[in-house]
């Protein structure tokens, strides 16, 4: 692979999967990948320390799931469900834990509140306490379209739901997160 | 129209007031952390430092070749005895099965049957006895005139009773038996 030009993802994919300079070609893919997947996750699931374990459990899954990529989708598509589901997998673990302790008690929203950074006069921090009240997939269909600035195409492909489904799911979101914020009605 | 104009055509036509909002992400992720990031990844999936043996690769195939030659059994062998064995076990029991099932159902249609005779001779017994006293409270007297008088329907009926009690005999033979001829002689004297 000629790393002085800019590889795309499919000459990265071979190089990995050729077993010729696959490590390098790897650090390329997270390089390119890192920050978008990221913030995708973080949205998700609001903490920074979350967000990191999630974010290299999911690249340690990607790198050892290259080989089952069967590129039915783009690169992109593939890394970005694998980061959803991991995200999901980790939301599903913290609801586990809550459930069985007493004693803590962890919600998304404290986790919001509880940010260094958190200005509750702030609409772009109102409008993350109004996404946090939503239902787990019109959340993450909200935080693709507004965020990630998906097309309904390729979200369709991330989630496994029709696009029709994903657009309804979407008019509900913003309907929703809209008469929070108007409101003050924010958990 | 662009993917990105397309979606922010959406979002004002369903609201306007999300699509004035920034849609910067107010976190922030610790300084320095996307270079660091990359380098914490890649720690699981560098190769280990665990060594092999001097030679391991370069005879490690002849040593699974060898396990598979002696380990793989050729298709002319027989069967194992376990196998044998276990097969003349599930034989047996499914044998005994269907006897036992065989035996079940035989037992009981036998009892169902023996159920509905014991029953029918009941009754036909208590009819008998009631039958029988009728007839010990009637003197000869009024035997003979009933029989005077219904004389053709007792021979009938008879008949029919013999013929069908015991298929063997001939009606002809019971019509000419010592009791039906003594029956009819006292019966109607003036027809025969």
């Amino acid at each position: 692979m000629n790393m002085d030009t800019i590889p795309d993802d499919q000459a990265l994919l071979r190089s990995i999967l050729d077993g010729t300079d696959a490590e390098r070609a790897f650090t390329l893919l997270v390089k390119r990948y890192q920050e978008r997947l990221y913030w995708h996750i973080r949205r998700m699931v609001v903490d920074h320390e979350s967000a990191n374990d999630v974010l290299q459990n999911a690249f340690i899954k990607i790198w050892k799931n290259l080989g089952q990529f069967r590129g039915e989708s783009s690169l992109a598509t593939w890394l970005y469900r694998i980061a959803t589901n991991e995200s999901i997998n980790h939301l599903n673990q913290l609801k586990r834990r809550m459930s069985i302790s007493l004693d803590e008690h962890v919600d998304l929203s404290d986790r919001i509140k509880a940010d260094p950074n958190f200005r509750a006069d702030r609409i772009e921090w109102k409008l993350q306490l109004a996404m946090q009240a939503l239902p787990e997939k019109q959340r993450i269909v909200f935080m693709l379209r507004y965020y990630e600035e998906m097309p309904y195409q390729e979200m369709s492909k991330v989630l496994e739901t029709s696009e029709g489904a994903l657009k309804a799911s979407y008019h509900h979101a913003v309907k929703k997160i809209e008469h929070a914020v108007l409101n003050e009605f924010i958990p | 129209m662009s993917d990105k104009k397309n979606i922010q055509a959406e979002l004002s036509n369903i609201s306007p007031t999300l699509a004035h909002i920034s849609s910067e992400t107010p976190y922030v992720a610790p300084d320095g952390y996307m270079e660091q990031t990359k380098l914490d990844l890649l720690k699981p999936i560098q190769k280990s430092d665990y060594s092999t043996p001097t030679d391991y690769f370069e005879h490690l195939p002849q040593q699974i070749i060898e396990r598979i030659k002696f380990s793989v059994p050729r298709p002319s062998q027989k069967p194992p005895a376990s196998i044998i064995r276990m097969t003349s076990v599930i034989v047996w029991t499914v044998a005994a099965s269907v006897m036992l099932i065989a035996g079940i159902f035989s037992f009981m249609s036998a009892s169902k049957d023996d159920a509905v005779i014991e029953s029918d001779a009941l009754a036909e017994s208590n009819t008998i006895q009631a039958w029988e006293g009728e007839m010990d409270a009637l003197n000869e007297t009024e035997i003979i005139q009933y029989l005077q008088e219904n004389g053709h329907d007792v021979e009938a009926a008879l008949v029919n009773a013999y013929s069908e009690s015991d298929p063997s005999e001939s009606s002809l033979d019971v019509l000419l038996s010592d009791e039906w001829m003594k029956l009819l002689e006292f019966q109607s004297p003036s027809t025969l």
